[in-house]
């Protein structure tokens, strides 16, 4: 019984604890024996936290003990383990971002998200890996290791926040934060077959998160259900002092929504690019679903996301080069010598579009068309309330593929950047497997409008079971 | 099309070294990606405002009270090099 914990769903782990079912010493124990047995292969961790998290599973117990199933009013999450994408800074606790630059950095202070839920009671096993300062699709860019996909070890988990998804997909804790910035959560949700969840720009504080591109960076959760998704929401979305992008907007409580009819928009132009037959037809499958539950569809017409890869790009090499322009390893990290390849293209790209001469050629241009594809989307959310495509055109690729193309993360991405660059929310849930490979499915909704995608998920999974399948052979 | 010059100039700018055969190999993948770049110029953008930031914020204040903030030791626990309560760097001029 003990050794199974590992696989409990983030709800059904807390109601256990609640009900004194399980201790959190037993749940934490699991976690860790599921990490020594898989982790050798699956490689998802670059910092493990596992001692600490021991001592803080017995103090939880402790304080379910005297306290009782009320405990869990203030600490919703007690006593329950959670792995944490490396580039949160965690105080006192190494924070790379997967990359040689930070292999040293110790952060004096700590991120928004991990602080929160540390308030309410979790327990963090360890840092996982990413693609380096989360440039990357695939995970492959990490300059410590390379996280194997659970469902084919031959396999990338995608990325960024590969090691995340790995995490959760191998049961090796009940649920992982990841951060986006344009399919860095969906994207390895649906190659490892695991639930995301990509709230709205400005919805969850960046503050201590390693910047990518600022204008569109989100935290968010990755997890073994949509309600376990929307139960994290709940608890990390909100106003922060700290980061002045966030918004004043009232959390509403995303495990606890009802709309009586959502029509659901179909985006020809997002089935009309190069894809996998199969995650087509599984697309397909999970639009009649969602119809067989009472959603209303319709055709709409958005701008081709083949212009989102060039609008996207620009915006982002440029803020690449400037967050980038500030490590120069005298407060902290090491010298720039230290940077990947990966960054430091990034960073060249984003140097010669923001330069004199290129500046209103690709930078201001960029910033129009964005403008172009923001009010598509609020065209067509005046029609729809959601909006439904793949997550990604084709299912997990082997180790080395992605290297062959140099916008090889842009094109993963296509059906990602447009939403990522206008703010908008997404999640990712499992539809189906394609050669025995999970398959994604996304709903986007407008910003601020999570609860319509909490909804839609939870609804689709109490009545699919593909969410509910795990890798078996991971040895 | 990016040329190897280029790329060296480029990474000067950004301050960090390319090998030769970086250089090379940036310099073709640049080039692919300024296509998908030079796509844009498809879509008329004539009186389309550039659209920088999606929250609609502006001018975000903090109340003026004082918070917790870090301590010095905190502050400079990460430096390379550090003497009394200041980072040590290299010298920027040169003196004569």
């Amino acid at each position: 019984m003990k050794k199974e914990l590992c696989f409990l769903t983030l709800q059904e782990a807390i109601n256990k604890l609640k009900s004194k079912e399980i201790t959190s010493i037993d749940l934490v124990s699991s976690c860790i024996e599921r990490i020594n047995e898989v982790e050798g292969n699956v490689k998802a961790f670059v910092t493990l936290t596992t001692d600490q998290a021991i001592a803080d599973a017995i103090s939880a117990d402790k304080l379910i003990a005297e306290r009782g199933e009320e405990v869990f009013e203030e600490f919703p999450l007690l006593g329950i383990p959670y792995a944490l994408k490396d580039n949160f800074s965690t105080k006192g606790i190494l924070t790379t971002a997967s990359s040689k630059m930070l292999e040293n950095y110790i952060p004096p202070f700590e991120s928004t998200v991990s602080q929160k839920l540390n308030d309410a009671g979790a327990i963090l096993l360890g840092k996982t890996n990413m693609d380096a300062f989360a440039h990357g699709s695939s995970s492959e860019t990490s300059d410590f290791k390379k996280t194997a996909n659970p469902w084919d070890l031959k396999r990338v988990p995608g990325g960024s926040s590969g090691g995340s998804a790995a995490a959760v997909s191998a049961n090796m804790c009940i649920f992982a934060i990841g951060s986006e910035t344009a399919g860095s959560i969906r994207g390895p949700a649906s190659w490892c077959g695991v639930t995301g969840f990509k709230p709205s720009y400005g919805r969850v504080s960046r503050y201590g998160v390693v910047a990518m591109a600022s204008s569109t960076d989100q935290p968010g959760p990755l997890c073994k259900t949509m309600w376990d998704a929307a139960f994290i929401m709940n608890l990390i979305s909100g106003k922060d002092i700290n980061d002045s992008t966030t918004v004043e907007n009232v959390v509403p409580n995303y495990t606890n929504t009802n709309y009586s009819e959502l029509t659901i928009g179909i985006p020809k132009s997002y089935f009309e690019i190069e894809m996998d037959e199969e995650v087509k037809r599984l697309s397909f499958e999970f639009i009649e679903k969602l119809k067989q539950l009472g959603f209303k569809t319709k055709e709409i017409d958005l701008i081709s996301p083949k212009y989102s890869i060039g609008v996207y790009t620009i915006i982002q090499r440029s803020e690449v080069s400037s967050n980038l322009a500030r490590l120069d390893g005298i407060r902290y990290g090491l010298d720039r010598s230290n940077f990947g390849f990966e960054a430091k293209k990034r960073m060249i790209l984003g140097s010669h579009v923001l330069s004199s001469g290129f500046h209103d050629k690709y930078y201001t241009k960029a910033q129009k068309v964005r403008t172009l594809i923001i009010k598509d989307f609020a065209n067509a959310f005046k029609e729809v309330d959601l909006i439904i495509a793949p997550t990604m055109p084709i299912t997990a690729l082997e180790f080395g593929e992605g290297e062959k193309n140099p916008l090889f993360g842009e094109m993963m991405d296509i059906l990602h950047e447009g939403s990522a660059i206008s703010g908008l929310c997404a999640i990712s849930l499992p539809i189906g497997f394609s050669k025995g490979l999970p398959v994604g499915g996304q709903l986007i909704a407008t910003r601020l409008d999570e609860e319509k995608l909490a909804f839609a998920g939870i609804k689709y999974q109490e009545n699919t079971h593909f969410h509910k399948e795990f890798p078996k052979e991971i040895i | 099309m990016f040329t190897q010059n280029d790329i060296e100039k480029l990474s000067e700018l950004v301050k960090v070294t390319v090998d030769e055969t970086e250089k090379e190999r940036l310099a073709g993948m640049l080039s692919q990606t300024a296509e998908y770049m030079d796509m844009l110029n498809e879509l008329n953008t004539d009186h389309i405002e550039p659209t920088y930031q999606v929250t609609g914020l502006t001018n975000v204040f903090q109340t003026d009270n004082l918070n917790k903030t870090l301590t010095q030791e905190e502050v400079l626990s990460n430096s390379a090099h550090h003497s009394k309560d200041m980072i040590q760097t290299e010298g920027v001029f040169d003196r004569e």
